[in-house]
């Protein structure tokens, strides 16, 4: 018996990748930077921490593959809203459109991810109550869904 | 520390009820197959973004969905040498008896002590707020046990270590 | 408001009615249908169409021509006559090689169009001169499995919601049977399988359900993000991003009203204005009546039951209030002013728009 194929490498291909109709993301790294760090920390030197909020909330880096630009984004939320206090959370809230709200909600699963201390958690936990009290199920859902990850 | 630990599970509350919208599936790899996407993990776009709570840095859940089955993963609490061993052997009891439990996995997922694995069949079969409470009601009595363990060991170690003693 | 009809304890996976709604057509999440007639407020059992080897998806019963067609996920469907008072399968050849999921005749009931894993829709019709069903396959540009579709009432376009998050107008025009369509809001090139047009879902959920308007000029589609959206032909996306969990299925009322269920266990109005340029949701449907409840005398019989049964004293606040036990699985429409769900629980219920109008403070649905 001949044998002209010494090696079994063929057995380990994954034959699906080559697969012309399956789902393909196609997502390209759109090269998004985040929102402008500067501008939000001016806003919270000067104590407008809700402006600083809404700063923050704009462009998203969910388009781009970076991870330290989502980390940096992400730090930057938490350091917002651990200045605002406790019983203003709710009145930041009811300015925001549904979008930030999504947003918002994206950024607080983000910042659970990033293992941050128990008193970060703390903020984002008291937030997260409060966020999904304004969205309900429905902002929870979209960030499960949604595939503009951060 | 015990301050966040009702918002905590009231977060993964939230998130649980919203990951386990499960319905039937057929897979789309293999012909008359239904398998749960989330471990398969072949078609990308049937997988769901995961998400982590975190109470600390030690503490924190996975959730990861699809549309057909969620993976619920538990860190827990470990403080000291003790309690590493403790939750240890605890979670391998009950991982060993998987099948009485029927939503438990058998190997935890990679950083996590015990996962959970539910599928559409369970929300069928069982009701959804049920098996919500059940994870949520699982989270609150394994921190729970834990300490009962720990105190009962440290006494009767005393007590050993006294008897022991007692000869010299 | 709503009869709720049980059915057992299984989840109904889908469920169709017939012509004068006297029977019903369901299948308790099994290899089987079983097809129930009404007497009185019962149900009764009359026939089993058992013949598919894996659970059946999608059943479809068309009301003119009194034919059911059933899929399954053995990848196979039949098209069942009923001959002599039984019901007697064809045989389709639908060509697909993994699970069928959705399956919906046409209008003129002519043809029927079967949704499947192998990310393909084949749409079926009759060939006399071998006495079987054949089909044509829509292919392209579909990425992942398909999980709902819809007839445009010109009998040619169909709407398919898909999992790689876009939802599909294709033409399933088949020029062996119908007669050439005019244009319609959604184009004029109508050969079998061109593309009309694509939406893709904000906050990309898989689209889970799909309905054409009455007039076939508006499109509804529910995704997993909670999200409902609406298109006119030629149009953008307008939709509404919800505070609900996501809605499996959707029917519309008129050109105004959709209402949609899902995960809630509640069905939900939403309201359609201005050409479908705006959305808005309306109100919830199944809310449990408000009054002053039976008094001391039943609260106090509730105690003890509760005491008796679980052990506590107080009410647990976290059993459903709700009609449906747990989730909405179909939502099909059942008279002029009427329509069904069935659930994960196991029940079909009928809602009346009238009464529901009646109940509902500033309920309009038309």
């Amino acid at each position: 018996m001949s044998k002209n194929t010494s090696s079994n490498a063929f057995r380990r291909i994954d034959v699906d990748q080559y697969d012309e109709e399956k789902f393909m993301d196609d997502q390209t790294d759109q090269g998004d930077t985040g929102p402008d760090a500067n501008n939000v920390n001016n806003l919270l030197m000067g104590g407008k921490a809700v402006d600083a909020l809404k700063a923050c909330l704009q462009n998203p880096p969910v388009r781009t593959k970076d991870a330290s630009v989502k980390e940096k984004a992400t730090l930057l939320f938490v350091r917002v809203i651990s200045t605002i206090k406790a019983s203003e959370i709710s009145g930041a809230l009811q300015s925001l459109s549904v979008e930030e709200v999504d947003t918002i909600m994206k950024y607080i699963y983000k910042g659970f991810s990033l293992g941050l201390d128990g008193q970060q958690c703390g903020y984002l936990l008291s937030w997260h109550e409060k966020v999904a009290a304004k969205g309900g199920m429905g902002c929870i859902i979209r960030v499960l869904s949604d595939r503009k990850r951060l | 520390m015990s301050t966040t630990l009702r918002p905590y599970l009231n977060a993964v509350r939230a998130t649980l009820n919203a990951s386990m919208c499960l319905e039937n599936f057929n897979s789309q790899v293999v012909e008359r197959h239904v398998k749960p996407e989330v471990e398969v993990k072949t078609s990308k776009e049937l997988l769901l973004t995961p998400l982590v709570i975190a109470r600390n840095e030690k503490e924190k859940v996975l959730i990861e969905s699809s549309i057909n089955s969620i993976r619920v993963s538990i860190a827990v609490k470990q403080a000291d040498e003790i309690e590493q061993i403790l939750c240890q052997k605890f979670m391998r009891f009950m991982m060993m008896r998987a099948e009485n439990f029927v939503v438990l996995r058998r190997k935890p997922v990679e950083g996590y002590d015990i996962s959970f694995l539910i599928t559409n069949i369970h929300t069928e079969q069982m009701l959804k707020h049920k098996l919500v409470d059940f994870v949520i009601h699982f989270m609150e009595e394994i921190d729970k046990e834990i300490s009962e363990m720990k105190l009962s060991v440290n006494a009767r170690a005393r007590i050993v270590a006294e008897e022991f003693l007692k000869k010299f | 408001m709503g009869e709720v009809f049980n059915f057992g304890v299984h989840p109904i996976s889908c469920h169709s009615w017939n012509h004068d709604r006297t029977q019903i057509a369901l299948s308790p999440n099994s290899n089987d249908v079983l097809i129930y007639k009404k007497s009185g407020k019962k149900w009764d059992h009359i026939h089993t169409l058992s013949e598919h080897t894996l659970k059946v998806t999608d059943i479809d019963w068309a009301p003119k021509t009194n034919r059911i067609v059933t899929c399954g996920a053995d990848r196979n469907a039949y098209v069942w006559q009923l001959t002599n008072g039984e019901w007697v399968q064809e045989l389709v050849i639908l060509r697909i090689n993994r699970a069928a999921t959705y399956v919906r005749w046409s209008p003129q009931e002519d043809k029927f169009a079967v949704g499947s894993s192998s990310r393909m829709i084949s749409v079926c019709y009759f060939e006399s001169d071998n006495n079987w069903w054949v089909s044509k396959h829509i292919k392209k540009p579909i990425r992942s499995t398909i999980v709902s579709l819809d007839w445009h009432p010109n009998n040619i376009l169909l709407a398919a919601g898909c999992c790689d998050y876009k939802a599909y107008v294709f033409s399933a025009y088949i020029k062996e049977i119908n007669p050439k369509p005019g244009p319609t809001v959604w184009g004029k090139k109508m050969t079998f399988g061109c593309l009309m047009q694509e939406f893709v879902m904000p906050c990309t959920g898989w689209v889970h359900g799909i309905a054409f308007s009455n007039s076939g000029d508006c499109l509804a589609m529910v995704s997993h993000g909670s999200v409902l959206s609406v298109a006119k032909g030629g149009g953008e996306l307008t939709s509404i991003r919800t505070e609900f969990l996501p809605f499996n299925d959707c029917v519309w009322f008129g050109e105004n009203s959709i209402i949609a269920g899902g995960h809630d266990c509640n069905p939900v109005l939403f309201k359609v204005e201005g050409d479908c340029s705006k959305v808005a949701f309306a109100n919830k449907l199944d809310q449990p009546p408000k009054g002053g409840g039976g008094g001391k005398a039943v609260s106090a019989m509730n105690m003890f039951k509760m005491m008796d049964k679980k052990g506590t004293v107080e009410a647990t606040s976290t059993d459903l209030t709700t009609k449906h036990k747990n989730a909405i699985i179909q939502v099909c429409v059942y008279g002029p002013h009427q329509f069904s769900t069935c659930g994960k629980d196991g029940n079909v219920v009928v809602w009346d728009n009238k009464s529901l109008e009646a109940s509902i403070a500033g309920l309009r649905i038309n």
